[in-house]
């Protein structure tokens, strides 16, 4: 479903990633873990289509096409999720208007009917449930003012209206406490299905402890050094990225 | 000179009523004489030129009629009155209880004395607001009772009704709350359809608020291509009193306020909320001052502004916190979305402070759509286009969110989407 070769990004003219493979099936979640500055979240802005990331060299093909030859927009109607490590706050737009805009552009790709302010309300109702929102979070402006679990919540509560293929988690455990990290977990295992991949960006085990990825694969400076399966993650807490970097 | 507007200030001389009437408009003409209309040395005018306003000889617009506004303004659960002509054009209704609506003609020739110390005490020496007050015949009067708390908004519509040769009207409106009162103001500018020429609005508001009263004054322009306004609006407020003008101009080739602002008594506040936005060919100036004369007071004035096409915005407001007013806050914020690399704003908000017990603030940002938003809402499939007009409208939404009555809130934030490249597709989503 997606397939990542020889990666090569540039941000500010700075080299970030420098030749990044990567294959992810249809239905399976792979974790992505590394140091700071390794480029993981570089990644996922790439696969997002951010402006500002300079590709070099490589390609990414998701379902077939060139993704990077895609809008954001583009790329997130045909199934593209990213949740972001520090969601944006919006003043001024409430998140039920935002959502209901986002989803009904994801419905118009598809070729399904529009949901109006009715459907919606029930539509969306039923998705909160999935990460326990509190629904007087709907009403307020996106993310302004949300705590940062509220705006963690947030994000998986979009991911489960969209229905995303292709959902790219990045760092969706900083910032949260025990029970708040529990949640979210919980609310993105929901969503796993034969249908959906997932790319889970961490610095942490303690993320896959909830989230148990099929493969775990270790980024350092720009590349993929190292790829195993679930063991890998606890195997790195212990030993570090510096010696299985090396 | 002769040819222009001021051929015109012989015969208002001659105009009747009571003798501080007669006193205010030599007062007037005595100052328009010796001082002429302003140009770009004047720091007020800098910004903006009257050069062809003055140069016109506009006739008196002789409309009487206005069938147009019901159905362009609908039911919105205020009760209004139309000016045409600078008249009012007052039927059998009632007005809500607690306030009383007439024709400023008819207070002057039968209840002179309520007018004393409310009309023509606030206009002091800007040229615009001497021009009215030296050829006003008509208007309207607003006295609200005291303690009378008035749910319905009265609206006020202001109709321009172009000609083929250039007309102008004069309009004053006197809004009186006495002490212990709370109503709803609202004053709406329309253009009517039809006439070549430019058509000058040219009013004068004045707006007394008594002790622990509280007025929100609403005032919304369509800046329609050929409309020239030019306003001067004066507030005074007593001690405990509370007054929210909230301002929406949309475009129009010359929109200009004066709004004047004075504390008169202690422990009053001020809400000065302002939208503008200004396309090609548009031209919209703010000019605000508050007086801090007495203390304890606080003033906010937070305006927004978009400026796309190769419009042109201007702002400038001044806080003056005179010597004895202690405890004084005054705080000014003038927010600009620069939406093309064509359009121009020059904004100056600053304070003057004579006395050491004050908090205060100023400021103005101008910035374009923030690169973070826009790219969220792409990554949420909204298209590019519809995202920037999303995010232009929630700019300046929280502010017209402030007008309060729901009514206006969706005419207001209606007519800004109009404005806005893809705001038909926001509509929608916002009505539901």
């Amino acid at each position: 479903m997606l397939k990542i070769e020889n990666l090569h990004v540039r941000v500010d003219g700075k080299a970030i990633l420098k030749g990044l493979d990567l294959e992810l099936e249809q239905g399976q979640v792979h974790a992505i873990m590394g140091p700071n500055g390794s480029g993981k979240s570089t990644l996922s802005y790439v696969l997002a289509g951010r402006d500002g990331y300079e590709v070099t060299e490589g390609s990414i093909t998701y379902d077939g096409v060139d993704l990077l030859a895609l809008e954001p927009e583009q790329r997130a109607a045909k199934g593209v999720f990213l949740a972001f490590q520090y969601p944006v706050e919006i003043p001024g737009v409430s998140n039920v208007y935002f959502l209901k805009a986002a989803v009904n552009a994801v419905r118009r790709e598809r070729g399904e009917k529009e949901l109006d302010a009715i459907e919606f309300m029930r539509f969306a109702r039923e998705k909160a449930k999935v990460v326990q929102l509190d629904p007087a979070l709907m009403k307020r402006a996106v993310n302004s003012g949300f705590s940062g679990g509220e705006k963690k919540r947030n994000e998986i509560f979009q991911m489960a209206a969209l229905e995303p293929r292709l959902a790219i988690l990045d760092e969706t455990d900083s910032g949260l406490d025990i029970d708040a990290l529990r949640i979210v977990s919980e609310g993105v295992n929901a969503l796993r299905s034969p249908e959906r991949a997932m790319l889970v960006i961490t610095h942490y085990q303690r993320l896959l402890d909830y989230i148990v990825p099929d493969r775990v694969h270790v980024l350092v400076d720009g590349k993929i050094v190292h790829s195993g399966d679930k063991t890998l993650a606890s195997e790195l807490e212990e030993r570090g990225y510096a010696e299985l970097g090396g | 000179m002769a040819d222009g507007l001021l051929s015109v200030i012989p015969k208002a001389a001659a105009a009747g009523g009571p003798g501080w009437l007669s006193d205010l408009r030599a007062l007037a003409i005595t100052h328009l004489e010796e001082q002429g209309f302003p140009g770009k040395k004047n720091e007020r005018w800098r910004f903006t030129s009257v050069r062809d306003v003055v140069d016109t000889a506009f006739e008196p617009d002789p409309t009487t009629s206005a069938a147009f506004v019901d159905e362009a303004l609908g039911d919105d659960g205020t009760w209004r009155v139309v000016l045409a002509g600078g008249r009012p054009l007052l039927g059998d209704a009632a007005p809500p209880d607690g306030v009383s609506v007439r024709s400023l003609a008819d207070v002057l020739a039968t209840d002179p004395d309520l007018l004393e110390g409310h009309l023509g005490a606030a206009v002091a020496t800007e040229q615009f607001a001497a021009l009215n007050g030296a050829l006003f015949t008509d208007g309207v009067v607003v006295h609200v009772a005291k303690n009378a708390d008035v749910a319905t908004p009265v609206h006020l519509v202001h109709v321009a009704t172009p000609g083929d040769a250039p007309r102008a009207v004069y309009p004053r409106v006197v809004l009186i709350a006495e002490p212990g009162s709370r109503a709803t103001v609202v004053e709406s500018f329309l253009t009517a359809p039809g006439g070549s020429a430019r058509h000058l609005t040219n009013t004068v508001a004045e707006v007394s608020v008594g002790a622990n009263a509280r007025v929100e004054h609403v005032r919304i322009t369509d800046g329609a291509e050929r409309s020239l306004q030019l306003a001067y609006l004066g507030a005074r407020l007593d001690r405990d009193a509370f007054y929210g003008s909230r301002v929406v101009a949309l475009g129009g080739a010359l929109t200009r306020l004066e709004l004047f602002v004075r504390f008169e008594g202690p422990g009053a506040e001020v809400e000065l909320d302002g939208v503008y936005h200004v396309d090609d060919g548009d031209h919209v100036d703010h000019q605000l001052r508050v007086d801090h004369v007495a203390g304890r007071c606080t003033s906010h004035v937070r305006y927004r502004g978009l400026l796309d096409g190769r419009g042109h915005a201007v702002f400038n407001a001044m806080g003056i916190v005179h010597r004895d007013a202690a405890g004084s806050a005054a705080h000014q914020e003038n927010r600009n979305l620069l939406l093309s690399d064509d359009a121009t704003i020059d904004t100056k908000p600053h304070l003057e402070i004579d006395c050491d017990d004050v908090k205060a603030s100023h400021g103005s940002t101008i910035g374009a759509l923030d690169a973070g938003q826009l790219f969220y809402l792409r990554s949420r499939a909204i298209p590019e286009r519809e995202a920037r007009d999303i995010l232009t409208f929630a700019f300046v939404r929280e502010i017209l969110d402030r007008i309060g009555h729901a009514s206006l809130v969706a005419r207001t934030s209606e007519a800004i989407l109009a404005r806005l490249p893809h705001g038909e597709a926001l509509r929608e989503g916002l009505s539901s």
